[in-house]
C-alpha cells in the first residue's frame, strides 16, 4: 500500500516516487499548499475507494498518518 | 449582476477560446412544482446565451448531460463544496472533461472529417447480394428499418455540414448501386458518397485507397462495420482510423452514432464546409478530364485557373482560423489560431494576413491556403509565420504563385529581408524543401526547426503561364 501512495504523492507534487518517505508532510513537501492538498485528499479517495470524513482531516499532513489513516479503512492492497 | 457578466466577458475578448459553464439548479435538487433556482439560473443562461453570440472565441457549456449519466448525488459532493467551495466530484468531472474535449479537439485539428460505411447490415437490415433489392430493410415505418433509417438521416445531415461520406464495402458494386440508386426507402443516393470501395478487396487497403482518394489522413476517417472480422483487421492493421462496431443490440445503433457526433466538431462552420461535398463531385471530373492530356502541364493550361490572394479580408477570418487548425500536410509551421487571434492580426500594423482562393474551368475551390507574416519596419524584414495549403488545391504548383503574391505584397510594404521557417511534424514532410526550392538560404537549423531568410530583390518569382493571379486589399496600408 505505501508503493500506491507514493505513486499518488509523485503524481499530484510532480515529485519521483522514491524521494517520498515516512516524514514527507505539509511542512517538507515543496508546493503542498491548499489546492495541492485538495487534489491529494480526491486523488487518494480516488486510488483506494475510499472517503475521508472531516474528522479524519487532520491525519491527511502527511505521509505516515495517510498510510495509518488507511490501513485503519481496512485497506491493505 | 448584467453589468458584472458583461464585464467579465470584455476582458476575456481576446483568450484564444473561452468556455461559460451555464448555471444548473440540478445540485439543489429543484423541488417539481415551484423551481425559483430554476427561475433564476434560466435568466441568467439566457441573458449569457445572448451575451456571446455575437463572441466567436466564447462557448456556452451545459452540464447537465454529464451530471445526469453520473446522477444528481454522484455528482455532487457537499463536504468538498463546505472545505473548498468545490461542489462536483471526481466522478462528474470526468465526463465533463469528455463533453468539453471536441472544441480542443477541433482547436488542434483532430475533429474526423470522413464517415465511412459498411453496406449490409450497417446502412441497411439484410444482405443486399442474399436477399436482393426487396429484401433489405432501411424504412422508417419498420421496426427491422427504423434504426437504419435514422442512421441514415444522421449520415445526411452530417453530410449538410460538410463531413463526406463513403462507402468500404464487399459486395458486388451493381448490387450497391442499385440499392442506392432504386430502393424506395434508400435516404442515401449514389451521389452523396465522395468516395467508394465496393469490390472483394481488403477494407484496410480500401479505406487507404479512399483516404488517398480525398487527400485526406487516415486519422480523419471514421469507419462503421458489423463484422467484428473485419473490424477487429482495421484496427489492427490502421489504427489511426477510428471504428465504431454496429452494435449486438440494433436498438442501439443509431444512438451510438449520434454519441459519436462530437468526433466531427468543428468550432465554425464556413461556405467550403457546405460547397466541400459538390466539390469533390468537381474533382472527380477533372480527374476524368486529366487522360485527355499529353502532358500534365497542357493539363493544368486547360483548366484555366485563377487564383485570388486577399489580404487582412475580415470576410475570411473564420475560415482562416478553421484552415489553421485542420490543415496538416501542405502546413510549414503547424500552428494553430482561433478566430480571436486571426481578427487581432488582421487588425494589426506588423501583421499581414494571406487568404488564397483558386478556380478552374470546373468550379471555385474556395478558400484553401493561407499565410501569416510579421513586418519590422524599423529593420525592414518581416517573417512567415505561418504557410499553409488544403491538400485538395495541390498539384498544380498554385502554392508557388501564392507564395509569389506574399512575397510581391511583403516587398511593397517596405520588407527587404525576408525570414521564414519550417517546423516539421509526422505530416507535413512533403514541404521540408519548400523555402530552399523557393531560393531561401538555412540560417539556422536547430533542433527541430528549421530558419531559413532570403534578400527579397534576390527572390525570383516562377514563370508559371497557366496560372493568373489578382490580389484583393481589405485595408489600405
Amino acid at each position: 500500500m505505501e508503493e500506491r501512495v507514493r505513486k499518488v504523492f509523485s503524481a499530484v507534487f510532480q515529485i519521483p516516487a522514491s524521494s517520498v518517505n515516512d516524514s514527507s508532510g505539509r511542512e517538507s513537501v515543496s508546493g503542498w499548499d491548499s489546492l495541492k492538498h485538495l487534489t491529494l485528499v480526491l486523488a487518494l479517495e480516488e486510488e483506494f475507494g475510499v472517503r475521508f470524513e472531516d474528522d479524519e482531516a487532520p491525519a491527511l499532513e502527511s505521509f505516515s498518518s495517510i498510510v495509518a489513516v488507511l490501513r485503519k479503512k481496512t485497506v491493505t492492497a | 449582476m448584467k453589468n458584472e457578466i458583461s464585464l467579465v466577458l470584455d476582458a476575456l475578448n481576446k483568450t484564444p477560446m473561452v468556455l461559460i459553464n451555464l448555471l444548473t439548479p440540478l445540485a439543489l435538487a429543484p423541488p417539481v412544482f415551484t423551481a425559483p433556482y430554476a427561475e433564476i439560473a434560466s435568466a441568467v443562461n439566457a441573458h449569457i446565451a445572448q451575451s456571446i453570440a455575437n463572441r466567436p472565441n466564447m462557448l456556452a457549456v451545459n452540464m447537465n448531460p454529464a451530471i445526469a449519466t453520473v446522477s444528481i448525488t454522484k455528482s455532487v459532493d457537499w463536504r468538498t463544496w463546505n472545505s473548498s467551495k468545490l461542489l462536483y466530484t471526481v466522478e462528474f468531472f470526468k465526463h465533463y472533461a469528455a463533453t468539453i474535449a471536441p472544441p480542443f479537439l477541433a482547436l488542434h485539428g483532430k475533429s474526423k472529417k470522413v464517415l465511412v460505411f459498411d453496406c449490409d447490415n450497417t446502412l441497411w437490415g439484410g444482405i443486399v447480394g442474399e436477399d436482393g433489392l426487396e429484401g433489405i430493410k432501411c424504412s422508417a415505418a419498420t421496426a427491422e428499418g427504423q434504426p437504419f433509417s435514422e442512421v441514415q438521416s444522421i449520415a445526411l445531415a452530417l453530410r449538410k455540414q460538410g463531413i463526406l461520406l463513403a462507402l468500404c464495402s464487399k459486395n458486388n458494386p451493381a448490387d450497391v448501386d442499385e440499392a442506392f440508386g432504386r430502393h424506395p426507402d434508400m435516404q442515401l443516393r449514389n451521389e452523396h458518397f465522395a468516395a467508394k470501395r465496393v469490390n472483394w478487396n481488403d477494407k484496410a487497403s480500401n479505406l487507404r485507397e479512399i483516404a488517398a482518394e480525398l487527400n485526406l489522413g487516415l486519422e480523419s476517417i471514421v469507419f462503421v462495420e458489423d463484422s467484428e472480422f473485419e473490424a477487429e483487421l482495421v484496427e489492427q492493421s490502421l489504427p489511426q482510423v477510428r471504428v465504431l462496431r454496429v452494435p449486438e443490440s440494433i436498438a442501439e445503433y443509431a444512438p451510438m452514432i449520434r454519441a459519436a457526433l462530437p468526433l466531427f466538431y468543428t468550432s465554425t462552420r464556413t461556405d467550403e464546409d457546405t460547397r466541400r461535398v459538390s466539390m469533390y463531385a468537381e474533382e472527380r471530373k477533372r480527374e476524368s478530364e486529366q487522360g485527355k492530356f499529353g502532358t500534365v502541364d497542357e493539363y493544368l493550361e486547360s483548366l484555366d485557373l485563377k487564383i485570388s490572394v486577399s489580404v487582412n479580408e475580415p470576410s475570411h477570418i473564420a475560415r482562416i482560423a478553421q484552415l489553421t487548425q485542420k490543415t496538416n500536410q501542405f502546413n510549414l509551421t503547424t500552428k494553430r489560431y482561433t478566430e480571436t487571434e486571426i481578427r487581432e492580426f488582421c487588425s494589426s500594423a506588423e501583421w499581414r494576413v494571406y487568404s488564397f482562393s483558386l478556380a478552374d474551368r470546373f468550379g471555385d475551390f474556395g478558400i484553401t491556403g493561407a499565410a501569416l507574416a510579421k513586418i519590422d519596419t524599423a529593420l525592414a524584414s518581416g517573417s512567415i509565420d505561418t504557410l499553409l495549403l488544403s491538400c485538395r488545391v495541390l498539384g498544380r504548383n498554385a502554392e508557388i504563385k501564392f507564395f509569389d503574391a506574399i512575397v510581391e505584397d511583403l516587398r511593397a510594404n517596405g520588407v527587404e529581408q525576408l525570414n521564414a521557417t519550417f517546423i516539421p511534424t509526422a505530416k507535413n514532410m512533403q514541404v521540408e524543401s519548400f523555402y530552399d526550392r523557393r531560393g531561401f538560404a538555412v540560417s539556422a537549423n536547430g533542433t527541430g526547426a528549421k530558419s531559413y531568410a532570403i534578400n527579397v530583390s534576390a527572390y525570383r518569382p516562377s514563370e508559371l503561364k497557366y496560372l493568373t493571379t489578382s490580389i484583393n486589399h481589405g485595408r489600405t496600408s
